[in-house]
């Protein structure tokens, strides 16, 4: 219970508060986290970690962060083939294999997943409070997508002609989850430009939960969004590429893949929400730059320096690329200092695809 | 009555285009799919379009009908497609002819 002592804070409820300690500058996040430790609420403790977490470097310093009870809630239903999100749950946290290799691929891709965002960046799932992570399989009639719905992880098992089921590759389901996280977040408008960074960010959380799993360098890593999608008639290593936007397949059913690499090839289009899965290959390739510039793991500095612009109180939900490449050259500034290797490796991948800071 | 339908977007963003000219059809067959369109409010639909919707990789459907001289384009979200729009677009793409399957892309495969 919320006990009232100061009455400015009776006008801010402990969400405000916490948001305030989440993403307010450096004094703010101080005073928010003093008024709410006024209140001795379970509260406390996330706020905390969150404020830790807003910091500085943080490698090493990440298990201190983490609430050490954070654990995954799993639920996955099953649509059985019609267009519904409120299907019959067939497997709940703890519960063993259902033996139905969509349901069990979403349950452990769940959980790669909340372990990636849990262990990399100190945060509780989607809402970073805990929220259970609900998906659905068999959703529709051999419905070829995966989407998600503003509450839950949608799949389908593909029309089996040009897509398989969606849920075999590891990266479709972390891009979904990544939604999820945006949304929370810096909530990118889903169309344009910042649709495109939307989309961007759910690639960038996709391949870096595959790599993680895989435990793989950036350059070891294939940086392939959907290696696992097509069905076998199709001449694709993919559905994008991080590392040659344009080049994940070329077929003669389903076409070339679209996809630009740098601004001077952006596309104007009113399909796909005005593009956002064709121009995110532009961000996408420069998070790829980056990452391997830096070298080493890539959710360590070049996936957190994306995760902490997405949560810069700058980025808007109406920001478009060069506003996000300015975020994460300020925040790769602060974690790592204004003249270091890690700020000239960050402003090389974003002249790559041509945008100058 | 021509109709022309794009399916756009998904994970995947795979462009289906396909279309259907009822003048093309058995008289019954025709009068079926017009009575289907004469229950879509396309007047409205295509005045508030776009129509987007919660969430991410959804499909984004287009429905452009030309009758009686008239020319209306919907534009909507997945979620955002009312039964009737849902009805008439899954007719199209199911029995319209496709000039193929492609990824999305500027002036690729436009009906």
């Amino acid at each position: 219970m919320h006990r009232c002592r100061d009455p400015l804070h009776c006008l801010l409820t402990p969400a405000v508060l916490e948001n305030v300690a989440r993403n307010g500058d450096e004094s703010q996040r101080d005073w928010a986290v003093r008024a709410l430790n006024r209140d001795q609420s379970i509260r406390l403790a996330r706020v905390q970690n969150a404020k830790v977490r807003g910091r500085g470097p943080r490698e090493g310093a990440d298990a201190l962060a983490v609430e050490p009870t954070a654990k995954a809630n799993r639920i996955i239903y099953d649509a059985e083939g019609a267009e519904k999100v409120r299907g019959r749950s067939v497997r709940r946290e703890g519960d063993k294999p259902t033996g139905d290799t969509a349901a069990d691929e979403a349950y452990d891709g769940f959980g790669d997943t909340f372990n990636f965002f849990l262990e990399a960046y100190g945060r509780n799932s989607i809402d970073d409070e805990g929220m259970p992570l609900r998906g659905v399989v068999h959703f529709g009639a051999q419905y070829p997508n995966a989407f998600w719905d503003g509450k839950r992880m949608v799949f389908g098992d593909g029309d089996g002609q040009i897509l398989g089921r969606m849920t075999a590759s590891l990266d479709v389901i972390g891009h979904e989850l990544g939604h999820g996280v945006t949304e929370d977040e810096a909530a990118l408008e889903y169309f344009g430009q910042s649709g495109a960074l939307n989309e961007s960010m759910s690639d960038v959380f996709g391949s870096l939960v595959k790599q993680r799993k895989l435990n793989q360098t950036a350059e070891q890593a294939d940086w392939l969004i959907g290696s696992e999608v097509w069905t076998p008639d199709i001449a694709g290593d993919a559905l994008r590429s991080m590392k040659a936007p344009g080049q994940a397949y070329d077929d003669p059913l389903v076409g070339k893949d679209p996809q630009p690499a740098h601004m001077r090839d952006y596309i104007d289009t009113i399909d796909d929400n005005g593009g956002v899965h064709l121009n995110s290959g532009i961000p996408n390739h420069a998070f790829y730059v980056v990452a391997t510039q830096l070298g080493g793991y890539a959710w360590e500095r070049a996936g957190r320096i994306w995760y902490e612009a997405l949560r810069h109180p700058t980025l808007k939900s109406t920001s478009g690329f060069r506003r996000f490449a300015r975020v994460t050259r300020r925040v790769t500034g602060r974690l790592y200092g204004r003249d270091s290797g890690e700020v000239k490796a960050v402003q090389g991948g974003w002249e790559a695809v041509g945008l100058q800071l | 009555m021509q109709l022309d339908v794009v399916r756009s977007g998904g994970f995947a963003n795979l462009r289906f285009p396909a279309s259907l000219d009822t003048d093309e059809l058995p008289r019954a067959e025709a009068q079926e799919i017009e009575a289907l369109v004469g229950e879509i409010d396309l007047k409205s639909l295509a005045e508030r379009s776009p129509l987007r919707g919660a969430g991410a990789d959804r499909f984004q459907y287009e429905l452009k009908v030309v009758r009686d001289g008239a020319e209306y384009r919907v534009i909507a979200s997945e979620s955002e497609v009312p039964p009737e729009l849902r009805a008439v677009i899954d007719r199209v793409l199911t029995q319209g002819s496709a000039p193929g399957t492609s990824a999305t892309g500027p002036g690729q495969g436009r009906p």
